[in-house]
């Protein structure tokens, strides 16, 4: 029983998935995704380059400087973000993008008056 | 009018219609093409001012956090946004799979049906948007003006060009006209004074057989006679061309074999003078309508042709038929270089023989008036036949 718990109580945190241990920072003193995806999609433009850039970010700072200006950076966090390796970046990324995506909110109909 | 003088001025009109108008259409033309492209350049740059009014939209809807975003449809214009990777995102433009190709060409502006189109790129990406297509309807109307203008245009000028060579031509041949005129009212005059005096010798031939019977077989007389009777018909063909068209014809049916038996007795003399046989296969009771005058005409041209270009010796053969008459001789032929000038007026192939040419232009304008076939076949040294057909 105690393993059917943990079980359960394992599958439901995987499936709550990657992103839940970002959260922890940005949903507090880290930019919000909701910002961060906006940057990303108004430089990056569709959805490959924009995992294939977040991913370069989290796993190898060094290819990628980052969407926000490197001066605000040194002030607001002057901590180095997290690194996480290519499989865990990715899945966590892609999450990211599917729960941010911008154009699911879009209407091509008029608003009504 | 003279119809060489028509066949002049139709020519010069021709000519020169034509070479003006080829001329104004040059002209429409660069004018048409120049005009249609800054017709549809003003209403692509309408589109895209229209279009490039969409982006500060897009801005706009990047930067909001509602949770409904209202891409901006605008009447009369569809649009659609494509990612950096050339998919389509969202739009109320159906994507098609041309698009790809325009975007890879960066093509600006194009036409398809009745739409016209416009691409842009879109930096930043607002959106996700890196190309924006947008399209609205074509409005043909200033182009249908534009053309209606040009042809009724090309319609003025093309009467007034009209009047220009008209009057030109008339102008030029002005001269012409005149000499020609003179030239007819010449032939006219000479034919007339020369009626009387032809008349007067014939009349006392006439007398002078009767008073002296002996001189019935005179070969001088008759070759006297021979040469009036030969005058006197310069002098009916003459009018006959002068006055065809104010004569009046008495149509009805006229009796053919009879006409055709007198006609080949007439020329009889002639024949005979010249060694020559005449021979004449009439069939009896062949009618026709038509006028008697013409008809004597149309049988004594074709006789006394065959009978001045057979050589003594020859032969002429006059058939009548039901349905045709024939007048066939073994003579001097017509070369085959000459032979569509013969039905001209005027022409003569050979000199040494006397006339004026008339004889089967004669033929042609009675032929045509009633119209029955002229058939003339004819080989150098051999021959002609002359075949008029009529019924069908
Ligand atoms: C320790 C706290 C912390 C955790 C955990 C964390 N982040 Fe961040 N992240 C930050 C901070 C702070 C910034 C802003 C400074 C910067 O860009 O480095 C940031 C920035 C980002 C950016 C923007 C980078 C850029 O281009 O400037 C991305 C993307 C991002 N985080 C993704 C993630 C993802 C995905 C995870 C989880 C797998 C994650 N972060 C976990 C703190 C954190």
């Amino acid at each position: 029983m105690g393993r059917l718990i943990f079980l359960i109580f394992f599958a439901v945190f995987s499936i709550g998935g990657e992103l839940d241990r970002c959260d922890s920072c940005h949903l507090q003193k880290a930019p919000p995704f909701n910002v961060i995806y906006r940057k990303y999609l108004v430089i990056y433009s569709s959805k490959r380059r924009i995992e294939e850039n977040m991913v370069n970010f989290l796993t190898d700072p060094s290819k990628q400087k980052g969407v926000f200006p490197k001066e605000a950076k040194k002030i607001f966090f002057p901590k180095e973000h997290p690194l996480y390796d290519r499989k865990e970046a990715k899945e966590a990324v892609r999450e990211l993008i599917e729960r941010e995506d911008l154009l699911k909110k879009v209407r091509v109909t008029k608003p009504r008056e | 009018m003279f119809p060489s003088e028509k066949r002049s001025l139709t020519r010069f009109l021709i000519i020169y219609m034509f070479s003006t108008l080829f001329l104004i259409s040059i002209g429409i033309a660069i004018f048409y093409r120049y005009d249609y492209h800054r017709l549809s350049d003003y209403q692509n740059e309408k589109l895209k001012t229209q279009t490039q009014n969409l982006i500060p939209k897009l801005r706009e809807l990047h930067k909001s956090f509602d949770e409904v975003l209202y891409y901006p449809v605008q009447k009369g214009l569809n649009s659609a946004i494509y990612d950096i990777d050339k998919n389509y995102l969202v739009g109320d433009l159906k994507p098609s799979p041309y698009f790809k190709d325009k975007m890879d060409k960066n093509e600006e502006f194009w036409r398809d049906g009745d739409y016209i189109y416009y691409l842009t790129k879109v930096y930043p990406h607002y959106l996700g948007a890196a190309y924006l297509i947008s399209r609205a309807k074509f409005d043909p109307s200033p182009i249908n003006e534009l053309r209606e203008k040009l042809a009724l245009f090309f319609l003025l000028s093309a009467i007034f060009v009209f009047f220009i060579a008209y009057l030109l031509g008339k102008l030029f041949l002005f001269p012409m006209k005149s000499a020609l005129s003179m030239l007819d009212d010449f032939i006219k005059d000479t034919a007339h004074e020369l009626n009387t005096p032809v008349s007067v010798i014939l009349a006392n031939t006439e007398l002078l057989k009767e008073f002296y019977p002996n001189l019935q077989t005179s070969e001088e007389l008759s070759r006297i006679e021979i040469a009036s009777k030969r005058l006197s018909r310069i002098y009916d063909d003459l009018t006959f061309l002068k006055l065809n068209h104010k004569r009046h014809r008495n149509v009805k049916e006229i009796d053919l074999s009879s006409l055709a038996k007198e006609r080949a007795a007439y020329f009889e003399i002639m024949a005979k003078a010249r060694r020559i046989e005449l021979k004449a296969k009439i069939k009896e009771g062949v009618f026709l309508r038509m006028d008697f005058e013409d008809a004597a005409k149309l049988m004594d041209n074709l006789i006394s042709n065959a009978l001045k270009y057979t050589k003594p010796q020859g032969e002429v053969e006059i058939i009548l038929d039901e349905k045709f008459l024939i007048v066939k001789d073994n003579g001097i032929g017509i070369e085959s270089r000459y032979k569509k000038f013969v039905l001209r007026r005027f022409f003569r192939a050979n000199d040494s023989e006397g006339g004026f040419g008339l004889g089967l232009s004669i033929v042609k304008e009675i032929v045509d008036y009633y119209g029955f076939r002229l058939d003339i076949e004819s080989e150098p040294d051999k021959g002609t036949k002359v075949e008029i057909l009529w019924g069908d």
